[in-house]
């Protein structure tokens, strides 16, 4: 009896290890890491995020007039940067430009997120900009 | 200066000062740990010394008539009579044939005066059934 | 059943085995079958693990004595809720606990993760398998609680032998918190493999974003927060079941879990450093593999308890694996971080030393100085003997001598970190902030020091505990006072919608509220008062007070033991304040007694009576007055519920990113 029941955990567990090694299609999503256009996406929300939390402060009253038009400055000079060097790769910068670009994105075919806005490559689940399901 | 290193030299500071309260703390409270066996071969070398023994309960040694607990402990070969002068609770785990760790020094009559307790479970408890192998 | 255990343990052992090579393989090559069926054996291998503990509860469960770990740890009369925590009531059964849960969080990650992060699961998958290969390894070869009794015959034959009752638990464990305890202890040490997993692969694939740092938050502070609470439970089951009057006594194991609790709770604020400035990378890095690596050492030496010497340590046979594995994992990540140093650059440095960065510098530095304080006190012993020959220990003064200085320099910290803006803050501005806090701190200081309290330490403590008070509740009104003029909200809409809004930095202030009250009640420690009293029936004693008076002994019996209790009815300054009943209890198998005590706890102090025993013809009861306790637990609760709130309700900024780009 024990034998049979560890047989068969064998052979399932077997089975299921070793299936996606023999499918047509390789099987989920590719390998894909982090791309320069996905950090600097990453970046600006960061930024974007940062200025909010600045100004909030200083309606809080724990900066002074001074310091925040300096860090503020600071904050839009690198804001811009980021942008800068989004438009550079051609990618959307803003919510609302369009296309892929050479960061490998291969978008474009006028599928876009219902929730940001930002165009879409085909067969995708979810959007690279605002991460909502599509 | 720049911020940097004015962290450090802080840092730096205030390590310095924890380390001597640690320093200071260790010397007050360190305590040699040994066994009634090497502490009876020596004798001189530890008077004085703030001491943890280790050893057994002697069975039917426990003394609670007095106004202050006494006890002795042994290891193989020698022994010593325990008066407990501490305040906090005896452990449940103290009990004949325990092993015992008394903290403390020796008192001018040759009685050690423990002002802790630990005690781990009668060996009876832990202990394995002898049968045991595999 | 026991064998279908074990054949479970190796299955998952192979498959583990088999989903590390498989991963590795697969994201060298970048070939995505290969990794998918990595992935497919990481969750069949965490199935198998867990059909293992199933038949360990099982066999629990049907009574069998011949097996070992049940026949030591169980018996027939012990209650079904028991029955069950038996398993981790030895040493065996706590290592396959250990790898149920590893198990189970390897599997979660996984499943969580089908979609995101692709290019850092394998790596990911690669680190949780050398984990849980690891814990397979010890428990099939070295610990298994799968191994039968044998009867030896005295010409060396061997028979099964199945002994007609268990030992039962030691009842010392037989109470609700040490259910619950070890199980969740366990998930807050080995749960922080999955933030070690991340940093590792990060590290690997050469990560620069931080997307990666979100999910290694988030896994952090719910590892976390279950560290904590396993803590807090151990402390209340010392305070009520051990009967020594205390919560905490600076005991190895102890220790042990407070450790990587210390490097934790940096980590969780250095990680904020990254997220928003991209500095202190390396770092990071080193905390989390210090956190891991004390999570490994504290799973093992709660159980084990092996501390006072290193031979006992490293000579049991499990220590030395424990050795080799923390080494192994220790050269191998601090290798992997010299080889990626380029990468790690930090993007930005210190701008001030007036700049929240610079808080939580600090932050960092006294915690690790705890964690590394705790460290050497706990490990004395053992590097003395390793070093000299003698074995030195140091007692409770030494931890309490350098961490209470620790202690409050946290708290002034924990006040001054938030008010301090990110970059640069100028000191008109600060002076701002902290008026208001800091004139409430020195009026409680007025208030403490004309209500006649004389204690250096406790006195500082409360002060500091007032001003950080203020401070916390500054930032919550003064935040719902902006949205007020933003918005035109009423204060109550305000306040919540602020919290709502950021419930990560809001639960984050919630939880440093409990950590506030917890030093309250660690103030009062300085005032504890105890008094060993000697009473016959009828007669009466005082602590503080107090006054307690023998009304009655009750001796009988209970189905598993025998019991002598005292019932003491207490009054409070001449009024009635109810009856206690203090309890001994000698149980049937072992001889082992254990203490019950009475508690009658208020905000303003506990009163604790153990009754100790019969001394002649009087009974012994301790009583203890400890003042403030009850602030200690109320803060703990404050603390889960700040740091539940930080977990809940994420907003999609901070949620990782379901990237498939
Ligand atoms: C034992 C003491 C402390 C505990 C248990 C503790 C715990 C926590 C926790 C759990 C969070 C939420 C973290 C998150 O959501 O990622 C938090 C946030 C925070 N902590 Fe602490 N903390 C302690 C001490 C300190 C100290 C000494 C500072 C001073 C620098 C500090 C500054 C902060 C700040 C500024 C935040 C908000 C972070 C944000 O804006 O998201 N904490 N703390």
């Amino acid at each position: 009896m024990l034998w049979i029941v560890c047989a068969v955990a064998v052979v399932t567990a077997g089975g299921f290890v070793l299936a996606p090694l023999f499918r047509e299609t390789a099987p989920g999503p590719d390998l894909e890491g982090e791309t320069e256009r996905d950090r600097l996406l990453e970046r600006k929300t960061a930024c974007y995020r940062n200025l909010k939390d600045l100004e909030f402060q200083f309606r809080m009253g724990r900066l002074l007039e001074a310091d925040y038009e300096g860090l503020r400055a600071e904050h839009r000079a690198e804001a811009a940067r980021i942008l800068a060097e989004l438009e550079r790769l051609g990618a959307p910068g803003g919510k609302r430009a369009a296309g892929g670009g050479p960061g490998g994105k291969k978008g474009g075919d006028g599928t876009r997120c219902p929730a940001c806005g930002a165009a879409a490559a085909p067969g995708k689940k979810f959007c690279a900009d605002c991460g909502k399901r599509l | 200066m720049g911020a940097g290193k004015k962290f450090w030299v802080g840092g730096l500071i205030i390590v310095a000062a924890l380390g001597w309260l640690g320093f200071v703390g260790f010397q007050e409270s360190k305590a040699y740990y040994i066994t009634v066996d090497e502490f009876s071969s020596l004798r001189g070398e530890y008077a004085g010394k703030r001491l943890k023994l280790a050893g057994d309960v002697v069975e039917g040694s426990i003394d609670r008539s007095r106004p202050q607990m006494e006890f002795v402990i042994s290891s193989p070969r020698s022994s010593i009579r325990v008066r407990y002068t501490g305040a906090d609770i005896i452990p449940d785990t103290f009990t004949d044939g325990s092993k015992a760790l008394v903290e403390g020094t020796v008192a001018p009559d040759g009685v050690f005066e423990a002002r802790r307790i630990e005690a781990k479970c009668a060996s009876k408890y832990e202990a394995e059934y002898d049968e045991r192998t595999s | 059943m026991a064998d279908f255990g074990n054949f479970c343990l190796l299955l998952a052992l192979c498959l583990s085995l088999y989903a590390l090579i498989a991963s590795l393989t697969g994201a060298s090559l970048n070939r995505r079958r290969i990794v998918s069926s990595g992935e497919r054996a990481a969750l069949a291998a965490s199935a198998a693990a867990v059909l293992a503990f199933g038949a360990l509860l099982y066999l629990m469960l049907a009574d069998d004595f011949a097996t070992s770990h049940v026949a030591n740890n169980s018996s027939r009369s012990l209650p079904l809720l028991y029955k069950i925590s038996a398993i981790w009531g030895g040493h065996d059964g706590s290592m396959l606990l250990w790898v149920f849960f590893t198990a189970l969080l390897s599997g979660l990650v996984i499943v969580q993760n089908r979609r995101r992060y692709r290019d850092m699961m394998p790596w990911v998958v690669a680190v949780l398998m050398v984990n849980l290969a690891f814990f397979l390894a010890l428990n099939l070869f070295l610990s298994n609680p799968f191994d039968q009794l044998v009867r030896i015959s005295p010409d060396g034959a061997t028979a099964p032998f199945v002994p007609a009752d268990g030992r039962g638990l030691n009842p010392l464990l037989q109470y609700w918190a040490m259910v619950i305890h070890p199980p969740i202890l366990y998930v807050g040490f080995i749960g922080f493999v999955v933030p070690f997993a991340f940093a590792v692969a990060a590290l690997v694939t050469r990560q620069q974003g931080s997307a990666w740092v979100r999910i290694v938050r988030r896994w952090t502070l719910g590892v976390w927060l279950l560290l904590g609470v396993g803590i807090i439970l151990g402390g209340k089951w010392a305070y009520v079941v051990l009967g020594w009057g205390g919560y905490w006594g600076w005991d190895p194991v102890e220790n042990a879990s407070l450790m990587p609790w210390l490097v934790s709770t940096a980590f969780l604020h250095s990680i904020v450093v990254q997220e928003r400035r991209g500095m202190l990378k390396v770092w990071n890095v080193i905390l989390v593999l210090l956190t891991y690596l004390l999570g490994i050492f504290g799973t093992f030496l709660t159980r084990s308890g092996i501390v006072n010497s290193v031979h006992a340590f490293a000579d049991s046979n499990l220590g030395r694996f424990f050795v080799y594995y923390m080494a192994f994992v220790l050269a191998g990540t601090l290798l992997l971080l010299a080889d990626r140093q380029p990468y790690l650059r930090s993007e930005r440095r210190l701008d001030s030393m007036l700049s929240r960065e610079s808080a939580f510098l600090f932050n960092n530095l006294v915690l690790v100085a705890a964690c590394f304080a705790v460290f050497w006190g706990t490990m004395f012993p053992a590097l003395s003997e390793w070093i000299r020959g003698t074995q030195i220990s140091v007692g409770p003064l030494f931890f309490d001598k350098i961490n209470v200085p620790i202690g409050l320099l946290l708290l002034l910290l924990t006040g001054i970190g938030p008010l301090i803006a990110w970059h640069r803050t100028s000191a008109a501005a600060l002076k701002k902030a902290f008026f208001r806090p800091a004139a409430f701190g020195l009026l409680a200081l007025a208030g403490l020091l004309i209500g006649g309290l004389r204690n250096f330490y406790v006195t500082v403590c409360l002060t500091l505990c007032a001003f950080v008070l203020a401070t916390i509740v500054q930032e919550f009104a003064e935040g719902a006072l902006v949205r007020m003029r933003q918005h035109g909200e009423r204060f109550p809409a305000a306040l919540g919608r602020l919290v709502l809004g950021n419930t990560r930095r809001y639960g984050g202030y919630i939880v440093h509220l409990g950590v506030v009250l917890m030093f309250v009640g660690f103030a009062g420690n300085a005032f504890n008062r105890e008094a060993t009293l000697h009473l016959k029936t009828g007669e009466t004693g005082r602590v503080g007070d107090y006054a307690l008076t023998l009304a009655d002994f009750r001796q009988g019996r209970e189905a598993l033991y025998e019991y002598g209790r005292a019932v003491i009815e207490v009054t409070r300054n001449g009024r009635p304040a109810g009856t206690l009943t203090p309890e001994k209890r000698i149980f049937d198998s072992g001889g082992q007694t254990t203490t019950t005590v009475g508690l009658r706890s208020t905000p303003k102090e506990d009163l604790y009576v153990v009754f100790t025993g019969i001394t002649g013809d009087a009974f012994e009861i301790k009583a203890h007055v400890n003042p403030l306790v009850f602030w200690l637990w109320l803060g703990s609760g404050i603390l889960v519920l700040g740091t539940l709130l930080t977990l809940w309700n994420w907003k999609r900024s901070n949620r990782p990113r379901e990237a498939v780009r």
